[in-house]
């Protein structure tokens, strides 16, 4: 029998890993995952501790997490694919440029030009097709 | 034909008009001008398959004269069953074969009428699926399903009458019936809830029907009095029993008042009646379709589907002949003035709803199957008389360019002499005058008036007979609305302006064939008649209707009396709009501002009805409106001040500094922020 401890630890490893990658990387794509860490590092202390008071509540509120975990992981990852199209690069200090107006670039370790993605706002595509009968409009 | 096969008919109805609709939705770039063929072949096998089962039905031998096609259910949740079964008994028979019928001629008058039009596809998709749902809506087994489809064609519906979406009148009178028809419907769905609280889950037909009829004669027998051996107890019991009978009819009642709502509603009865003559801004073989043939009868079939629980409560039928009887006179009443033709044909289609609800409301336990055989007989010929003058009217409109005005329009009889006969048939049909189809089923409805009357024993008596006077008011009034309709149509100068009259001419052979045949139905369908005695037969051992006496459901001499005065009252108001209308063909001028009396004017302003609506149920609700408005707004400049609130605090506390758009800076400052606010309440907590 695993005692109750021992999950718990490897839920706070599992966060404390996943917050201090996020804290210290730059690549957006391992800042995902270790949102995903800290999050599973959540999850299993639900499991945990739905396991040790012998109740389903904790366990089916990681199944919740899971599904939206899924659908958010989806969404970031189509965030991520458009920010690489208009900036060439996945380093997230190079997108400095939502902050308020008049600010300075917060410097980093590897200084590199950073992309004004104003400039490079996306043309939206025509959406639909033409209403068809142009002649009921009479 | 085994039964077997015909029983798949039973499904094949319903799929093939909605595989037409799919096809015509899936293909309609491809299929422009082609998308008729399978609205008109799904339809007509539809029809042929329908006129099989009813042969079919007919002829059987056996006591229960019904087919069945179980398809699984829709949805069980606990108790509660909801089934997709199909059934057909004589009445869904004569039903389908009604639409399918009628609605095939119609399609194929469409096919010529909507030619040129740019929505042709748009057009046979929705109507393939009208007739999906109206077939669905006479086949299922249960009240639920029944709405379902009941909605379905009032969606239906308002996609047709707003056709021409870019015409403004179009769109509004689509909203105007899709929002009428839906208050009936909040009634019906409210009656169907209240079903289900009182009764328990069933909505099957059969098992509610027997359900409420066990329930009521239980509380009957313990409500009768029996021989007082201890005479204080044994009155008390029956007191209780005797209240507990008087709750069940009071809520039996409102259930079938809730239930009438939505047959009103969806047949445009008053006071619901407002949105039909509307409706005509739709193309006109759509009115011929749903606005005269099959929709409208919806709420007919309803309430003669429901026979055995209408049957419990007499209350409520009173309402429904009531109604019936009013509606009719008051429509009549009002076409007597109308100009435009396809108004008076809506206003005439109103009105002889009303006679078919004043049949099903003089339903009571001993003549019950022979009213509803009688609404179903009027309901059927006037599918096809109805559909006749509403084509006739479509093909006038396709040759006058457009022209529905009949001061305008005169002396066409030459010009379109097919049309001519077509309309006159149906006109002659509409007034009841022999042997065109009109004349039996109405005849039939006054006569079952009369014996109604007569044989009533309770106070009351004297309310059948004015409705049966009223009834043969109406009839009079008809043939004069019509007459006049025809005469100025058809009669006289043509009063059309020199460059359309000069192209007046009889319409193409696609629109002249629908009309010949409606034309030949509109003056045979009498002899559905003879065989009336089957359905009621039927319906008497299908429903169990209580104290059903065999003694009337054999064919009664007719009453010769009253056939004769209808007649002759018919007659004089012929002649009497032949006198009028037909002899001087300058009778009327649209420029000449025609003579105004008060009554002439309330007749011509539908007697100011939508005005009333518009002073005592509009006009409140707008002003409601215009207060939340003026709530709405001023809540809305709070939030526009609170939005501000932020901006000032960041610029008091100078914390713009700390938007610097790099994301682990964020982060540290969650994580710092949540660290001191968990410190902070475990201190608060007084666990560190």
């Amino acid at each position: 029998m695993i005692p109750l401890t021992a999950y718990l630890s490897v839920a706070s490893l599992l966060f404390t890993i996943g917050l201090i990658g996020f804290l210290t990387r730059r690549n957006v794509i391992i800042l995902f995952l270790c949102v995903e860490l800290m999050l599973q590092g959540v999850a299993l202390n639900f499991v945990a501790f739905a396991r040790y008071q012998g109740n389903v509540t904790g366990q089916v509120f990681t199944l919740m997490i899971f599904a939206v975990a899924a659908c958010e992981s989806a969404i970031a990852l189509a965030f991520i694919l458009l920010l690489y199209r208009f900036g060439k690069s996945l380093n997230i200090s190079l997108w400095q440029s939502l902050h308020e107006p008049g600010l300075p670039v917060v410097p980093d370790q590897q200084p590199e030009e950073v992309v004004v993605l104003v400039d490079a706002m996306p043309k939206l595509p025509r959406a639909g097709i033409e209403p068809g009968f142009e002649t009921e409009e009479g | 034909m085994s039964k077997d096969l015909l029983s798949h008919f039973l499904w094949i109805i319903p799929a093939l008009n909605l595989f037409a609709c799919l096809c015509i939705t899936g293909l309609h770039r491809l299929l422009r001008t082609s998308a008729h063929l399978f609205t008109i072949t799904a339809v007509a096998a539809s029809a042929v398959l329908s006129t099989l089962i009813l042969v079919h039905l007919y002829a059987e031998q056996s006591e229960s004269k019904q087919l069945a096609y179980p398809l699984g259910s829709w949805l069980n949740i606990g108790s509660l069953t909801i089934s997709l079964n199909l059934q057909a008994d004589l009445l869904t028979a004569a039903m389908l074969f009604t639409i399918n019928f009628v609605g095939a001629w119609i399609a194929i008058f469409s096919s010529a009428y909507m030619k040129d039009d740019p929505g042709f596809a748009r057009y046979f998709a929705i109507m393939s699926l009208f007739i999906f749902c109206m077939c669905g809506l006479v086949l299922t087994t249960n009240l639920v399903i029944l709405f379902v489809f009941w909605e379905g064609v009032g969606v239906c519906s308002y996609l047709l009458i707003g056709y021409w979406i870019y015409k403004r009148s179009a769109a509004s009178a689509a909203f105007k019936a899709f929002l009428v028809t839906r208050l009936g419907d909040a009634g019906f769905i409210l009656g169907i809830l209240l079903m289900w609280f009182s009764f328990g889950s069933t909505f099957e037909y059969t098992e509610l029907f027997s359900k409420v009829s066990q329930e009521r004669t239980q509380l009957v027998r313990e409500a009768r009095p029996t021989l007082p051996i201890n005479a204080d107890a044994d009155m008390s019991e029956s007191d209780i029993a005797q209240a507990r009978l008087n709750n069940f009819d009071a809520n039996l009642l409102t259930i079938c008042l809730l239930l009438l709502c939505g047959a009103f509603g969806k047949s445009a009865q008053f006071p619901f009646h407002v949105w039909l003559p509307d409706a005509m801004e739709g193309p006109t073989p759509v009115s011929a379709l749903i606005h005269a043939a099959t929709m409208v009868t919806a709420g007919v079939y309803l309430i003669a589907r429901l026979t055995p629980l209408f049957v419990l409560s007499q209350t409520a039928l009173l309402v429904v002949a009531c109604i019936g009887a009013f509606t009719a006179l008051l429509a009549a009443l009002i076409a007597l003035t109308q100009t435009d033709l396809k108004r008076i044909l809506a206003y005439s289609t109103v009105s002889q709803l009303g006679y078919m609800f004043l049949a099903l409301g003089a339903m009571d336990a001993k003549i019950g199957s022979l009213a509803v055989a009688a609404a179903l007989f009027h309901l059927m010929t006037h599918a096809f008389f109805k559909a006749l003058l509403f084509l006739s009217a479509g093909s006038i409109m396709h040759a006058t360019a457009n022209t529905i005005d009949i001061r305008l329009l005169g002396g066409l009889r030459r010009a379109m002499p097919i049309t001519h006969i077509a309309f006159l048939i149906g006109a002659l049909a509409l007034a009841g005058i022999v042997p065109f189809s009109g004349f039996w089923s109405k005849d039939n409805i006054l006569e079952l008036m009369l014996e109604r009357a007569d044989h009533d024993q309770t106070k009351i008596a004297y309310v059948y007979y004015l409705l049966f006077g009223s009834a043969v008011l109406t009839a009079g009034l008809t043939a004069l609305y019509i007459a006049r309709a025809y005469f100025l149509t058809f009669w006289g100068r043509c009063r059309l302006p020199q460059e359309v009259s000069d192209h007046v001419h009889e319409s193409s052979s696609w629109m002249v064939i629908p009309l010949i045949v409606l034309g030949l139905g509109a003056t045979v369908a009498g002899v559905f008649g003879r065989y009336l005695n089957v359905f009621t037969d039927q319906f008497n051992t299908l429903w169990h209707v209580p104290h059903a006496s065999s003694a009337h459901n054999e064919p009664h001499s007719p009453n010769y009396v009253l056939i004769i005065s209808t007649t002759i009252i018919s007659f004089a108001a012929i002649l009497v709009a032949y006198f009028i209308y037909g002899r001087s063909s300058d009778a009327l001028n649209v420029d000449e501002q025609p003579e105004s009396g008060v009554l002439k004017d309330f007749s011509y302003n539908g007697f100011y009805i939508d005005a009333i609506y518009a002073a005592f149920i509009v006009g409140p609700l707008n002003l409601i409106a215009g207060a939340s408005r003026v709530v709405e707004q001023a809540l809305n400049g709070i939030t526009t001040i609170l939005v501000q609130l932020p901006k000032i605090m960041a610029s008091i506390l100078q914390v713009r500094a700390l938007h610097n758009g790099f994301i682990q800076f964020y982060g540290v400052s969650m994580l710092l922020g949540t660290t001191i606010f968990i410190v902070f309440m475990l201190m608060m907590l007084r666990i560190i």
